[in-house]
């Protein structure tokens, strides 16, 4: 772990030219690269909630595990900006275990991220009693602590995992993330899964935490809705680049790359008087394997491709105080 | 998904399982049974291969039970036993004269004719006065008297007899023969399968040392049916041998499935866990021992060692804990991929608590469903191992009473409960467990 | 007269810890050339619901009840060959969230498309078909060359499409057929319905959890909750004026793009082997009575087509 060069203080995590790769085949099979994260820089300010929004596959989930040391990165850097001194970490770097604790993560199906078999308990003071906590009477303060930020009864501690319904599962999933005091929490579809009645409340929960704590918070999510609600900042990614960021009113108000907008124009909204005017979507489905793109990624698809934009990948360019695009139109 | 932990969780599928509960139920018959062998019975298991100890039990007696189809020519053993009476008594010995009477109404003679007595002090001389109800009479007398006597003892003075009836003595003469001649009608027929029936009446006369006592005595009058499932050439009843089987049996399967599968779940959840080069390799050794041929293996194995039971154990479970570790493994490693695993990482707890936490519990019932449905194949296994003759010295198996029906020509001479009882045996034993088994699967694994 | 008419239809799944009843005593019509929506959150009973009226339902589940008249003939009373033989994909059939992964990878687009065909006996050339149906989805006539890993996602449910509608039904059950799709594929799917609907004079039932994007295709609409209908009505009124306070409480959780807030529904829905003796959304309605407690409403009109199943009206 080196010493980082210039850091802006207000910035928690940053990506420099981000690349995950994840290779296939090889020996005997044809070699198969797919550039899950290719070329990311994103910087995520202390204290804010960065929505990523993009479809399955564009490798918002691989940038978010990618961004607290899940996964190895293929080429590039991610800078955490720790208190005392910036943490590096480089395709060679092995994660320490008390950096683990400072970068959480919050999963998309609550079903499957605590064990059913548990007890409530045992979920919550386990990573505690890992984490040099040996006083048991802080301990139980601890959990009673989150289950209250959280908003799960106490009562609810001798009960199995697999008595909880669902919304339950995913705010002590919240909880136990929560217990360690993370500076950064990573939450991978939180409320994808969940049925319409819960998502507000879930969504609600992680606004008000990042208030009350001032914990910085990536929230990965495909509904613009809730990126929306929840986030200060948003960032879209498109086949692992990402090709619009900035503040989220003036993002999803005034989008300026073809892909957002058409993101934009597709999403449901409600408008039952509209029965018979077919929305005009002037996007083809996408054939192009990623791999082999030079260019841009949305190329195929964009009704304003020209030449360039097959041949290069354009730059990100700053348009205002907090706009930011990359495409070959500005 | 189960929705209870525990050995309460165990107990409740099987007993809600109607075929868990008959295999549970055969389960405790079956203990019960070893139980009984071993309180009951533990003094003879040792006596099992010395045929001096069966002496006085009929010789390849079918079941008595097929008495009840043909009474006049199936029977049992008839006992008789009478006081003996002192006839002269001196300073330098003792005469003492025994009277039997009995009578005889069965079609056939008896297998054998087995004279006991039992004496302070060893008899001097022995002579045995046998009256047929016609009057005729056989005198029977022998060199070496000793207290247990069958009609093989007296061969030369029942030889002499029927020589001097039908003019020459059939070569291969057995007991049976000479039982004939002493059931027989005196003259040419004697040996023509006709038996006398009525009264008759035996006289033992012995000479002792002076002051011995005449303890007991007995004549053995010896049936062709005996027991529940009969006796073998040496006069071993069968349904003793397959009791005495029964713990043997329960043992080394037991012990076997549990040292196989806890040695299975073991390499293979650890194997699974770990993942990388670790596990190729732990994998790659459990490959190698899966395909090495089982039966040959352990037949050259115990023929060196001749191994004892817990030997025996080990030597069956080293060969068959691949297969439950490539269960385990497969099982370990579809845990490793769920997210609660990775969860657990992010949260910094160590590896050994996650596989204590989320492995252990997940291969249990796994390991559980397996041990019960391992006895069985262990148990075939060792019977197998007997069959062709390599026991653990001293202990008596349903192979090994196979074994001894093979070598004894069981099958050509028709002493078909010889094999048929030990047989049904090894396969009635293996049915519960794998009843018990497979309702413990279809609990932990679901289906309908 | 509707084309497609449910009457009290009751499906019910024998479990061990007790008979869920996941559809209950429900009522629909489908007229000719509509689409209806039904929406409701996961456990609501929509999907069985709709295997039910396909018949496809297996043990533990049951259809207990009630009457499926297809043009005022009850196709329930069908034995299952004739159902099979008449009904099944050749008036009705269906479309789901999963079935672009339905194709066997084995065999091209158009051999699977062929083989329905030929089962059901259709008359006239099979080739010709194919093309016709894959054009009718908007898929290049190519694609009967190909696997179906050759094609996108969104390709792969417009040619499961074109295999539903081969055989020309009168209606079209899509079980969220764009779950799985992103919002882009998605919009187009849509889209590609409303025109089949115009253009076959297709009647479609559309099962989804997404209120936003129901109003964007359904004429009227029903709400379920927990096996049951709770509201039903024109989707122009409803959406602007709902009334069952379960109704407002699932619009106001909607995650439209143009509101600033989503709300959440507190509580659980019941157990369905162990429903409330009142009414079953009575625990988490924020309006509840005595009467709510006590008894279950019954699904009144309350004005020109809207139909409450409440105590409030």
């Amino acid at each position: 772990m080196s010493h980082a060069g210039y850091i802006d203080p207000n910035v928690l995590i940053q990506t420099e030219g981000l690349k995950v790769y994840f290779v296939r085949g090889g020996f005997l099979a044809e070699k198969q690269i797919t550039k899950a994260v290719d070329g990311v820089s994103i910087k995520i300010n202390k204290g804010e909630v960065m929505a990523l929004v993009g479809e399955s596959g564009s490798g918002k989930t691989t940038l978010g595990r990618a961004m607290i040391g899940l996964q190895k990165p293929t080429e590039g850097k991610i800078i955490y900006n720790r208190d005392s001194s910036p943490v590096v970490i480089t395709p060679k770097t092995k994660i320490i275990k008390h950096i683990r604790r400072e970068l959480q993560m919050v999963y998309q199906d609550p079903y499957s991220s605590i064990d059913p078999y548990m007890k409530v308990y045992d979920a919550l003071s386990m990573p505690l009693k890992y984490s040099k906590i040996k006083d048991k009477e802080y301990i139980n303060k601890k959990i009673e602590e989150v289950l209250n930020m959280v908003g799960l009864p106490l009562d609810l501690i001798n009960n199995y995992v697999f008595q909880l319904s669902g919304g339950q599962r995913q705010r002590l999933s919240i909880a136990r993330a929560l217990s360690l005091d993370p500076k950064f929490l990573v939450a991978d579809e939180p409320v994808t899964m969940l049925d319409a009645s819960l998502k507000g409340e879930i969504v609600d929960l992680l606004k008000k935490i990042n208030k009350q704590t001032g914990i910085t918070i990536l929230f990965i999510t495909h509904e613009l809705p809730i990126a929306k609600i929840v986030a200060n900042r948003i960032s879209v990614m498109y086949k692992g680049k990402i090709v619009e960021s900035g503040r989220a009113q003036t993002v999803l108000k005034d989008p300026l790359h073809p892909y957002t907008k058409v993101l934009l124009e597709a999403y449901p909204k409600i408008n039952p008087e509209s029965k018979d005017t077919i929305k005009t979507i002037n996007v083809k489905e996408s054939k192009i394997d990623t791999s082999k793109i030079q260019g841009c990624p949305f190329y195929d698809r964009c009704p304003f491709a020209t030449q360039k934009c097959l041949e290069k990948m354009p730059d990100i360019k700053s348009m205002s105080s907090d706009h930011e695009v990359a495409c070959w139109l500005y | 998904m189960a929705t209870e932990t525990g050995i309460k969780l165990y107990v409740n599928t099987i007993i809600k399982n109607k075929s868990g509960l008959i295999g549970l139920i055969m389960i405790i018959f079956f203990v019960a049974l070893s139980i009984y062998a071993v309180t009951s019975f533990g003094k003879v298991s040792p006596q099992w291969e010395n045929s001096v100890y069966w002496e006085t039990y009929p010789k390849n007696a079918m079941p008595y039970w097929m008495s009840y189809f043909n009474p006049s020519k199936i029977f049992g053993t008839k006992t008789i036993s009478t006081s003996p009476l002192s006839i002269y008594s001196s300073s330098s010995y003792d005469i003492y004269q025994l009277n039997y009477n009995f009578t005889w109404t069965k079609d056939k003679p008896p297998t054998d004719v087995v004279f006991y007595i039992e004496t302070s002090s060893p008899i001097q001389a022995m002579q045995i006065l046998w009256i047929k109800p016609d009057g005729t009479n056989i005198t029977l007398s022998s060199n070496s008297p000793t207290s247990i006597t069958d009609l093989i003892s007296y061969s030369s003075s029942i030889g002499n007899y029927i020589s001097q009836q039908i003019g020459y003595v059939p070569s291969s003469s057995t007991s049976q023969t000479y039982s004939q001649a002493l059931f027989g009608y005196e003259g040419k027929n004697l040996l023509n399968g006709t038996v006398e029936k009525g009264l008759y009446k035996v006289s033992i006369t012995i000479v002792t040392s002076p002051n011995t006592k005449i303890l007991s005595n007995k004549i053995y009058l010896e049936g062709n049916a005996y027991g529940l499932f009969g006796t073998d050439i040496y006069g071993r009843p069968i349904d003793l041998g397959i009791l005495l089987g029964f713990p043997n049996a329960l043992e080394i399967g037991l012990l076997t499935s549990i040292i196989s599968v806890i040695g299975g779940v073991i390499v293979g959840g650890i194997s699974g866990f770990l993942g990388g080069k670790t596990d190729s390799a732990m994998n790659w050794i459990t490959l190698v021992i899966l395909v090495l041929p089982a039966l040959p293996f352990l037949v050259v194995l115990s023929y060196i060692m001749r191994p004892n039971l817990f030997l025996e154990a080990l030597l069956i479970a080293f060969l068959s804990w691949p297969f439950y570790a490539i269960i385990a493994r497969s099982s370990a490693q579809s845990i490793k991929n769920e997210t609660f695993v990775e969860a657990d990482k992010v949260l910094g707890i160590p590896s050994y608590r996650i596989f204590f936490t989320h492995f252990l519990p997940r291969l249990t019932p796994f390991a559980i469903a397996y041990t019960a449905l391992g006895v069985p194949a262990a148990i075939i296994l060792v019977e197998t191992l007997a069959f062709l003759g390599l026991t653990p010295t001293g202990l008596v198996t349903w192979g090994s009473i196979l074994n001894s029906a093979e070598s004894n020509l069981a099958a050509v001479n028709g002493w078909w409960w010889w094999i048929l009882f030990p047989g049904v045996m090894i396969i009635l034993v293996s049915i519960p467990f794998v009843m018990i088994g497979f309702s413990i699967e279809k609990a932990v694994f679901g289906g309908k | 007269m509707p084309i497609l008419s449910v009457k009290d239809f009751s499906i019910h799944f024998y479990t061990p810890k007790g008979v869920r009843k996941a559809v209950d005593k429900v009522n629909l019509d489908l007229n000719k050339k509509e689409v209806i929506g039904i929406a409701g959150e996961s456990g609501s009973g929509k999907s069985t619901l709709a295997m039910g009226i396909m018949r496809l339902i297996t043990p533990p589940g049951k259809i207990v009840g009630g009457k499926v008249l297809f043009n005022n003939e009850d196709i329930l009373s069908y034995d299952e060959d004739k159902f099979n033989k008449e009904i099944r994909w050749k008036k009705i059939s269906m479309i789901f969230q999963g079935s672009m992964n339905g194709f066997t990878p084995v065999f091209k687009i158009g051999q699977q498309i062929e083989e329905v065909l030929e089962v059901h006996e259709y008359k006239g050339n099979f080739k010709e078909r194919v093309n016709e149906l894959l054009k009718m989805v908007e898929l290049d006539p190519s694609v009967s060359d190909k696997y179906p890993h050759e094609l996108s996602g969104g390709m792969r449910q417009r040619a499961f499409i074109a295999m539903a509608l081969a055989l020309n039904p009168e209606i079209l059950i899509c079980d969220e057929p764009t779950t799985a799709l992103d919002v882009i594929t998605q919009a187009k799917i849509i889209n590609l319905l409303k025109t089949l609907k115009k253009e076959l004079g297709l009647s479609i039932i559309f099962i989804t959890h997404d209120l936003a994007l129901l109003s964007e295709i359904s004429d009227r609409l029903y709400i379920m909750y927990a096996g049951s209908i709770m509201e039903s009505g024109y989707s122009l009124d409803l959406y602007k004026n709902p009334k069952h306070p379960y109704t407002q409480l699932l619009m106001d959780s909607i995650a439209d793009i143009n509101k600033d807030y989503i709300k959440g529904i507190p509580g659980f829905m019941p157990d369905l082997a162990n429903l409330p003796k009142g009414c079953r959304f009575s625990d988490r309605c924020p309006y509840a009575m005595e009467i709510c407690k006590q008894k279950e409403p019954e699904l009144k009109r309350i004005e020109g087509d809207r139909y409450v199943s409440c105590w409030l009206y």
